[in-house]
């Protein structure tokens, strides 16, 4: 009782209160923001996609892009995702990993990962697991994404795994194909050579 | 006269040096229209001291400017929050009976202003890496970074970190296809080897 009536320990408690306050608000909007950005992609919706980022949005890609403020960034989603021809049909699961970083009441960095799927109209599909991290920011009472960054295993991903596998159906090609001139060139040769015998 | 030439080379590389050390603490001039000037000083020595670190594998020196709860994503797909997890990552990297990370450098840079949101600020840029590992690899690979640093008791201090490249142009992938160019080529010759010496051993007497 004395202890509760010491004034430190009050505001101690009280800001151990807020900071939990702030936590659980903190992870119930950062899992609201993902489920809204999630509906968006899987729907290629660029305008949705947008709807959450603020004026002076980083945004660092997978392809190695940095693209930098709100415009910038709707351009590459209407290009990528929204009007690429290239792309038929896209599929994301995103997955919040850990509690958001608090940083403040309206201030918060959060992580996570995404099973992607992308099916190109070339025939191409790609599947990776995308791990991203956003700041996010509250502004007039919205969170809004001030920063995402988006990135992968660089050790093992499937473009990696399709390359080296390349690398072995491009030795037996290679060594099929080697074999089959050799054959043929020697084949003609010999030919060639009992002709000129003979006549 | 050898003296002088030795002194006037020392002066030399010690200008250079101090040139050196001068562009990396200030990189490109801040720009005063875009305000808090003083935070964007604080934040690029921020940055600097990180990027030592960080060149340096010096951890406990990175941890210094990194919140308790920072929050690192690196290039393997690992996360690693708080301290602990921090220093873990990188003793299984460098450290310990079988580390997987021989030597390891890096230079950064900054790719804008950074963006300030009251105490909390974002920023990023583009690093180049080299790394050498204890399997023998060894490459330099092109990067982008980003940060969100805050400001807690009057200092700038690292919240999170993440690191990424290129997924279809990076120097594992150009190394993988080059490799299946040299195989094709390799196999192909080997191939013709092989028929012209079954030919001769095939050959009718």
């Amino acid at each position: 009782m004395i202890r509760l009536l010491n004034p430190a320990a009050l505001v101690g408690a009280l800001v151990a209160c807020a900071v939990a306050h702030a936590g659980a608000e903190h992870r119930k909007a950062a899992a609201e923001l993902v489920r809204e950005l999630e509906r968006a992609s899987n729907e290629r919706d660029a305008a949705g996609l947008m709807r959450r980022a603020a004026a002076g949005v980083v945004m660092v890609s997978k392809n190695g892009e940095i693209v930098v403020g709100r415009e910038a960034v709707a351009d590459y989603v209407q290009r990528m995702i929204g009007a690429s021809a290239a792309l038929k049909a896209m599929r994301s699961r995103v997955r919040l990993e850990g509690e958001p970083l608090s940083l403040g009441e309206r201030f918060m960095v959060t992580y996570g990962t995404s099973d992607d799927r992308y099916e190109f109209a070339s025939g191409l599909e790609l599947q990776i697991v995308t791990l991203w991290s956003a700041a996010l920011v509250r502004e007039a009472g919205e969170w809004q994404i001030a920063a995402i960054h988006y990135s992968f295993n660089l050790f093992d991903n499937p473009v990696l795994a399709a390359a080296r596998r390349a690398a072995h159906w491009s030795a037996a090609g290679g060594l099929a194909a080697g074999f089959g001139v050799g054959i043929a060139f020697c084949w003609f040769r010999r030919r060639w050579l009992t002709q000129g015998r003979t006549k | 006269m050898k003296s002088m030439l030795h002194g006037s080379c020392m002066i030399l590389c010690l200008s250079l040096f101090a040139a050196a050390a001068a562009w990396s603490a200030s990189g490109p001039p801040i720009d005063p229209k875009l305000g808090r000037v003083e935070d964007r000083k604080q934040l690029r020595v921020l940055l600097d001291q990180m990027e030592k670190a960080i060149s340096e594998t010096d951890v406990e020196a990175a941890l210094k400017v990194m919140l308790p709860d920072a929050v690192v994503t690196w290039q393997n797909a690992e996360v690693s929050r708080g301290h602990e997890q921090i220093r873990a990552y990188h003793a299984r990297m460098v450290k310990g009976s079988a580390p997987i990370v021989k030597k390891y450098s890096t230079k950064a840079a900054l790719g804008g202003p950074a963006m300030f949101y009251g105490d909390s600020a974002v920023a990023y840029g583009t690093h180049v890496d080299t790394y050498e590992l204890t399997d023998g690899l060894s490459f330099t690979l092109n990067a982008n970074w980003s940060t969100t640093a805050v400001k807690a008791d009057g200092q700038w201090k690292v919240a999170a970190l993440h690191f990424s490249t290129n997924l279809f142009d990076n120097v594992l992938l150009n190394n993988a296809k080059r490799t299946a160019w040299i195989a094709g080529i390799a196999a192909f010759l080997g191939g013709l080897l092989l028929a012209f010496v079954l030919m001769r051993l095939t050959r009718r007497k």
